[in-house]
């Protein structure tokens, strides 16, 4: 038996700075769970190494072996470990995944964070490794990959859509105020 | 290893330099103008006793737990890539923070780069048991 009964589902595509919901919402104390930690375990238990390609690969294989909600269900398996009513999940990718929380869920929302690729691409380059392999061409890519999977369905269809591709302090003011109201929490 | 950051109209590029030089001395600098970023600080160095200073500071502030999970998480084809606060590295302060982090300036961007960057990951935060760091004296640090 679940005690979560609200969850705020955060997607975007690589770079839109989807990833500062999840920070601001720690900093207001609610549970937050990436599903990206999932791959990344299964990864590291199976003794490979870690680099976007492994990381891709077995995201795919675990699709096709478990299901296009695989990702989703593992998160919801360790969602018991919550004893709040609220929580968080970074990096959904799939209608399939988001159908998965609210058969477990009560009341699921989710939220799109929005950039041009060009601002996009811009802050991949800004924190990745210094060298040739963040072209733009090889980040459409990357891009075409999570269309693919079913990403631009999810952004399209979202209960929330935040544009960031202004100044971080914004993003995180608007996260701050959505994640207040969403979950009733005192300022 | 590499460090990069932006240097922004308003700041002291020496000040920004100092950083870099508290974080991982001695470092060759380079400053040049990006096409996409403007004015950009670089700064190199190799060899084991690059990642000294990084190995003691974070021993002395007793952070090596937190540091570790940030370094494993960012491993990545024998390289990690992790951020530091500029203004506290200026202050010879050593606090890791997000790469999307813009506040305060923005991040210090360190690269490091080794043939066993494993290695490299358990000298600079060594795994520790009830507080105390694991060391291995077996570690390849090129």
């Amino acid at each position: 038996m679940l005690h979560v009964k609200k969850a705020l589902i955060f997607c975007g595509m690589p770079g839109s700075g989807k990833s500062i919901g999840a920070t601001v919402a720690k900093d207001l104390g609610i549970p937050v769970f990436v599903m990206g930690d999932v791959v990344r375990e299964e990864v590291t238990r199976r003794r490979i190494p870690h680099n976007p390609q492994t990381l891709g690969q077995v995201m795919i294989e675990l699709r096709e072996k478990f299901g296009p909600a695989v990702i989703a269900q593992r998160v919801i398996e360790t969602l018991s470990k919550v004893t709040g009513p609220s929580v968080v999940i970074d990096g959904a990718r799939s209608e399939a995944e988001v159908q998965a929380f609210k058969e477990a869920i009560d009341h699921v929302q989710v939220v799109a964070v929005h950039a041009a690729p060009k601002i996009r691409y811009k802050r991949l380059r800004q924190r990745g490794r210094d060298d040739d392999s963040l072209t733009d061409d090889i980040l459409f890519e990357r891009d075409s990959r999570e269309l693919d999977i079913g990403l631009g369905r999810l952004i399209a269809q979202a209960d929330i859509m935040i544009v960031n591709e202004g100044e971080p302090e914004d993003l995180q003011s608007q996260i701050r105020h959505i994640l207040t109201e969403v979950f009733e929490l005192t300022q | 290893m590499r460090l990069w950051a932006v240097v922004h109209p308003t700041e002291n590029l020496q000040k920004v330099q100092q950083a870099f030089v508290n974080l991982c001395p001695p470092i060759t600098c380079k400053f040049k103008e990006d096409p996409e970023f403007g004015a950009v600080l670089t700064g190199t160095a190799t060899g084991p006793e690059s990642i000294a200073t990084f190995a003691k500071k974070f021993r002395e502030q007793r952070i090596l737990e937190a540091v570790r999970q940030q370094l494993l998480k960012s491993l990545q084809n024998g390289s990690i890539v992790f951020g530091m606060q500029r203004q506290a590295a200026y202050m010879n302060r050593f606090h890791l923070c997000d790469l999307d982090e813009y506040s305060a300036m923005g991040p210090i961007r360190v690269e490091i780069h080794a043939k066993n960057i494993q290695d490299v990951i358990d000298h600079i935060s060594p795994p520790t048991m009830k507080g105390k760091p694991q060391f291995r004296d077996d570690l390849q640090l090129d």
